[in-house]
């Protein structure tokens, strides 16, 4: 290999890392236009790229083996496809776009999470996508991440369909859904009432003994009885069935209902010890969040790209020690990050100098990895902006990060852990009076 | 078949038949193309869907004595360049040249998706476990280069270089693979 080959190849690299410049893109170009040979070794090293993106995305990278390869899968969705395309397409070519996407990606819907789970009459999932349409769940809780980003966690016993990619069936029992901005008009059906998004956070329960509930926790959904009676609900409030399934009643809603699909719909997966997920409502006011037990976490913005790098006080695996050298705390622009504030807020106290000392401790599981980590307050507050939830209204003493363990005195001050995974977080903080924050920041995709 | 189909509907469906055979066998090829030329990876599939769209419009048109995957090509191509003109100038990507030499590299790789992804299945099975995991931080998890160096403790440029040797290596096992095919 000649020592341009080696550069070019070098080029090459560094482009599919995203991390080629104007000038090296200029470079590749005029190398590749000067010999279809050099444009061949491109076009290898491309396949190479998408083939490994592909194949590693769609399941862990096997030890010992990969399985089925993509293009039977792809095969055997296409021949679906014709069929599907052939009875469609008579009927608009729309139709026949959203099923040749869902073949092409492999299925209708991502399982993200499960817990507990039992199916009911067979899974209607396999390798990590569901297979069908429908989900019958006999108890447990189902995480899905549908195609057009709507997150729906379902809590069993549940019956459950896709119909299309903006409209979904409960049959019955309960889900927590969050409906990003792009899916706005997202509707789910119920026997009684037709809820359709219009941006926002919601539960959903189907009892087929009793009435239906759709509660909105954040932004609003407007609901539609099976009589045609339509109104707006806002978050706070709850849409329930009447008995003759024609109206329905607002009222205030009941956010026990949901708590156990609730944290999963947030992404937290476990939350064990002294931590608790703050319940879900409208726009918090941290400030009036007072436990002097309990540490309580918020979420904040669901998801932002980056137009910056940012730095973080910890990103790596393992114990977090203040003055700890590490390769890199910078988290790089371009990622997208999903926010979560840990607190703890002690209740006012008359003479704070008397106030007792409590440890707290507990773990955060998220279904993602952690890819930051912000405890020092001058961080906190320089992020409160970017990260911040909408709405909420933080607090910003002078002092309000933790103080985390020095290196060379290892038994005194507060401690985090970040677990081999990246996907849990310990905490003990000793806690006395005032304000802690702790921001954590997961993978919020591509 | 149905006897209630009337024969252009019949027509069509051997054609979409036809169509989806053709698509499953150029898809990978397509959307490597595609995502060569646009990182952005939700917009590159965005763009490999619509060239499906317009492939299918004009599949009545297609001459079936040319290769499929260069037909697809020559609309990926457009599409792609479409698409980085509207992106602005600011941004920075390949010129039409370049992009008509990829595709055109692209239509020469011989290997169908099938043979190619076997191909992949046996030199990945060859690679270290430390060298899988670097694939996996990469490519499952999308971790940036500064992200992998944290979690294996290496420095930025150390897995920069370890990426581009696991590359290295599983280009120059696959053409090894088309050398024993080819001599087979």
């Amino acid at each position: 290999m000649t020592p341009e080959q080696t550069e070019f190849e070098l080029l090459i690299s560094r482009y599919m890392n995203d991390e080629a410049g104007p000038e090296d893109i200029a470079a590749l170009a005029r190398w590749m236009e000067s010999s279809p040979d050099n444009a061949r070794t491109f076009a290898e090293w491309s396949r190479l790229d998408y083939g490994l993106g592909y194949q590693v995305e769609r399941r862990a990278l096997p030890s010992h083996e990969l399985t089925q390869p993509p293009a039977q899968q792809w095969s055997q969705a296409a021949l679906r496809l014709a069929v599907a395309a052939c009875i469609l397409v008579p009927f608009g070519f729309l139709a026949w776009r959203q099923t040749r996407s869902e073949a092409a990606r492999g299925g209708i819907a991502r399982v993200a999470y499960t817990k507990n789970v039992r199916w009911s009459g067979g899974a209607s999932v396999a390798g990590g996508e569901m297979v069908s349409g429908e989900i019958e769940l006999d108890s447990g809780i189902v995480k899905l991440a549908l195609r057009n980003g709507v997150e729906v966690t379902l809590e069993g016993p549940a019956s459950f369909e896709i119909k299309g990619k903006h409209r979904a069936q409960l049959h019955h029992g309960l889900l927590a859904a969050r409906v990003p901005e792009k899916a706005i008009g997202f509707q789910i059906n119920t026997p009684t009432m037709n809820l359709i998004d219009l941006g926002t956070s919601f539960g959903v329960m189907v009892d087929p003994a009793g009435p239906t509930d759709i509660s909105v926790f954040e932004g609003a959904v407007r609901v539609r009885s099976e009589g045609g009676y339509s109104a707006v609900v806002n978050e706070g409030q709850a849409a329930q069935s009447g008995d003759d399934r024609s109206t329905f009643r607002i009222r205030d809603y009941d956010a026990r209902v949901y708590e156990r699909v609730w944290p999963v719909a947030l992404g937290v997966t476990g939350a064990t010890g002294s931590v608790r997920v703050v319940r879900p409502g409208p726009p918090w006011d941290l400030t009036k969040h007072r436990d002097d037990n309990q540490l309580t976490l918020f979420p904040e913005v669901s998801r932002v790209r980056l137009h910056d790098e940012i730095q973080v006080d910890a990103m790596g695996a393992g114990e977090v020690r203040r003055g700890k050298d590490q390769l890199s705390r910078t988290i790089p622009s371009g990622k997208a990050v999903r926010s979560y504030l840990l607190q703890f807020n002690a209740t006012p106290k008359q003479d704070r100098a008397k106030a007792a000392e409590v440890i707290l401790d507990g773990q955060i599981e998220f279904a993602v990895p952690i890819v930051g980590v912000i405890w020092t307050t001058d961080r906190l507050k320089t992020t409160d902006a970017l990260f911040g939830a909408e709405g909420a209204r933080y607090r910003s003493p002078s002092k309000r990060g933790l103080e985390i363990r020095e290196e060379m005195s290892p038994d005194k001050g507060d401690l985090l852990t970040i677990s081999k995974d990246r996907r849990t977080l310990a905490i003990r903080i000793i806690c006395k009076s005032g304000l802690d924050h702790v921001r954590i920041l997961v993978d919020a995709g591509p | 078949m149905n006897d209630s189909e009337s024969p252009a509907e019949r027509i069509a469906e051997q054609r979409m038949a036809e169509f989806a055979r053709c698509w499953s066998a150029a898809h990978s090829v397509l959307a490597a193309y595609v995502h060569s030329a646009i990182r952005d990876r939700h917009r590159a599939e965005d763009i490999v869907q619509e060239v499906a769209e317009a492939a299918i419009r004009s599949f009545a048109e297609f001459d079936r004595q040319r290769s499929f995957v260069g037909w697809a090509l020559g609309i990926a191509r457009h599409r792609v360049l479409h698409h980085l003109r509207t992106m602005g100038r600011d941004r920075h990507c390949f010129g039409e040249d370049a992009l008509i030499a990829i595709a055109d590299a692209h239509e020469s790789l011989e290997k169908s998706e099938h043979e190619y992804q076997d191909d992949l299945q046996r030199c990945l099975q060859r690679l270290s476990s430390r060298s899988k995991q670097f694939i996996e931080l990469r490519y499952r998890q999308g971790c940036a280069l500064s992200e992998i160096s944290g979690q294996m403790n290496m420095t930025r440029n150390a897995v920069a270089v370890a990426i581009h040797r696991i590359r290295r290596t599983l280009v120059t096992c696959i053409r090894e693979q088309n050398r024993m095919t080819d001599d087979a």
